[in-house]
């Protein structure tokens, strides 16, 4: 019993130092952590018919072969956005009927909702975002194609 | 941009609405930027990408300068959506402050990136990590 009292102080105190190291610092997640976000987030959203989850959507080495580490909350952006790329692709898929279009589109426009909008995306990003969304949301398709050729790599 | 240290390591070292029939094009413009990198205490010293999404302001340049550069040195590098990374990876010494340099000349109006850093020396032993500037994009 006194050994285990021992070594729970001790892990306490050891947490604590840890701690105490640079307390002003957030802590980062590893790529395994960033990993754990997305699926989380992922979980919550449906994507577009025929779309998946991608298996590994962190990597965990740089090329120059160090580790990668991310600030919180980049998987859950990650995850917004490739269930936004899911569903813009829904919409600009010219097989898609007028009503199957308009679901979709409703759920593009619901990113402004998510954690990717309100707060992943840099402020001064926003009003480009906010331009895709209101130009579909008038029929011209043409900025969420552009932007899903250049954002939405699968 | 918020930056952050290392957790799980023990050793830290640590609108306008605009509607067009294209794509809506902004002018790029300075933004201020901040960081923390990671001390290569543990490990080679890892690459932190902040979780800030920002996007390409007009096709054209994306490049920075820093006031304050670790005393370790800066590498940044840009990444894509897909995790690929947008031109060259850009050093800075500890001395080098009001050095504009340039990621990549033709970055696409509308492109979404995320910035990456990391210290530049392999040296652990540095007790200041921040790291200060501007970047245009």
């Amino acid at each position: 019993m006194k050994r285990t009292i021992a070594i729970a102080f001790a892990l306490l105190s050891l947490a604590a130092c840890t701690e105490t190291r640079n307390p002003s610092l957030p802590p980062a997640l590893t790529a395994e952590q960033t990993t754990a976000e997305y699926r989380a987030e992922a979980a919550t959203l449906q994507l577009a018919p025929g779309w998946s989850w991608p298996s590994q959507p962190v990597p965990a080495k740089a090329p120059d072969g160090n580790d990668n580490v991310y600030e919180p909350g980049f998987g859950k952006q990650a995850a917004d956005y490739y269930w936004y790329c899911s569903w813009s692709s829904r919409v600009l898929d010219p097989a898609t009927s007028d009503a199957d279009r308009k679901s979709a589109l409703d759920n593009v426009v619901q990113i402004k909702g998510k954690y990717y909008y309100l707060t992943a995306l840099a402020d001064d990003s926003k009003p480009y975002l906010d331009g895709v969304l209101n130009s579909s949301l008038l029929g011209d398709y043409a900025p969420l194609k552009n932007d899903f050729e250049l954002n939405c790599g699968r | 941009m918020r930056i952050l240290g290392k957790a799980q390591f023990i050793a830290l070292a640590a609108a306008a609405v605009v509607v067009f029939a294209g794509a809506p094009a902004l002018a790029a413009s300075n933004h201020a930027i901040s960081g923390t990198v990671y001390s290569p205490c543990s490990g080679n010293g890892p690459w932190f990408t902040s979780s800030n999404a920002r996007t390409k302001a007009g096709t054209g340049a994306v490049k920075a300068e820093f006031v304050d550069v670790n005393p370790g040195g800066l590498s940044f590098r840009l990444l894509g959506r897909s995790n690929q990374q947008f031109g060259v990876t850009q050093q800075w010494g500890p001395n080098e402050t009001g050095i504009w340099r340039t990621f990549t000349s033709s970055m696409n109006n509308g492109t979404t990136f995320f910035n990456s850093f990391r210290q530049t020396s392999t040296s652990c032993g540095y007790h200041d990590y921040n790291f200060t500037g501007t970047e245009f994009y």
